[in-house]
């Protein structure tokens, strides 16, 4: 990865702006190179708010349901290394409860039964 | 006839000079304008001969007067605000005169003013699209320059070109 969009992908997960999360999501999370989209998935799960967590769990094809699974596994790993998990827990249950496709409720599923085991 | 007769009828005839008819001071008395005669006085406070009532008629109209006078002045008195406020309504109304002249010529100056206001406020509105334009230029960040401080646009500006330049690489690589 060129270190310049490593820097912007940091800088970005850093910056206060909400609007940092949409750009996260538009050009990190749709790139091709695998460990751009890794290093955003764990950016945006570092920022730890509803919105960034909510990129990464509820959407098919990013973040735990990147069809990459060193992406997802690197995903996962970062939100077990959260020390407060309560935002992750209430968007997993929310997915499993009520998101449409059954492979983001099945992996949702298995994350929080990895968090209750941590 | 004797003398003393003849004396009669001339003494009758010449009237002595020092005989007095009326004690009456009014010099037209014993004279007659047309069948009438004047028996009134020209100058009442001038006689010697008047009466007491007379005197005091005199005197009550030297009162009167007086009070007349005095009234007079009264209503002077009076009557001076009111011109003084005559004047003043003079003055405010040729001051509203001057004022609705005046009109036109502020009119013209507001006018003046508005439209400076407008073409100002237009040149702000050129320079606030020249601003835009210029946000629209693609600023590519160097890497000192790539920090929370700089704007999300320029981050994404700088991210898509760096995208581009690395999509140019791989193409490079390909064909050689």
């Amino acid at each position: 990865m060129n270190k310049k969009i490593r820097r912007i992908i940091e800088t970005l997960g850093k910056h206060e702006d909400t609007e940092a999360i949409s750009v996260l999501e538009e050009l990190g999370t749709n790139s091709q190179d695998d460990e751009v989209r890794e290093l955003t998935s764990q950016v945006l799960v570092r920022k730890n708010i509803h919105d960034a967590l909510k990129v990464v769990i509820i959407n098919k094809g990013k973040g735990i349901n990147d069809m990459s699974p060193v992406v997802a596994m690197s995903t996962i790993n970062e939100i077990l290394n959260l020390e407060n998990k309560s935002e992750a827990i209430k968007i997993l249950d929310d997915t499993i409860n009520m998101h449409s496709d059954e492979e983001v409720r099945e992996n949702a599923r298995s994350v929080k039964s990895l968090l209750s085991l941590s | 006839m004797g003398i003393r007769a003849i004396g009669a009828n001339i003494a009758s005839k010449v009237a002595s000079p020092f005989t007095r008819k009326t004690t009456s001071t009014n010099p037209f008395e014993h004279n007659s304008f047309s069948g009438r005669v004047f028996k009134g006085s020209a100058l009442i406070s001038a006689d010697l001969f008047q009466t007491k009532k007379i005197k005091e008629a005199s005197k009550l109209k030297m009162m009167s007067a007086s009070v007349v006078a005095a009234v007079s002045n009264f209503g002077h008195r009076i009557s001076q605000p009111i011109v003084n406020f005559a004047k003043n309504v003079k003055a405010s109304i040729n001051n509203t005169i001057s004022a609705i002249k005046s009109v036109p010529q502020k009119v013209n100056e507001i006018s003046k003013n508005v439209s400076n206001k407008i073409s100002e406020s237009l040149n702000l509105e050129k320079l606030h699209l020249h601003k835009e334009e210029a946000k629209d230029i693609v600023k590519v960040l160097n890497l000192h320059q790539i920090n929370t401080k700089a704007s999300i646009a320029d981050l994404k500006n700088t991210w898509l070109e760096e995208n581009k330049i690395e999509a140019a690489r791989k193409v490079s690589k390909e064909v050689a």
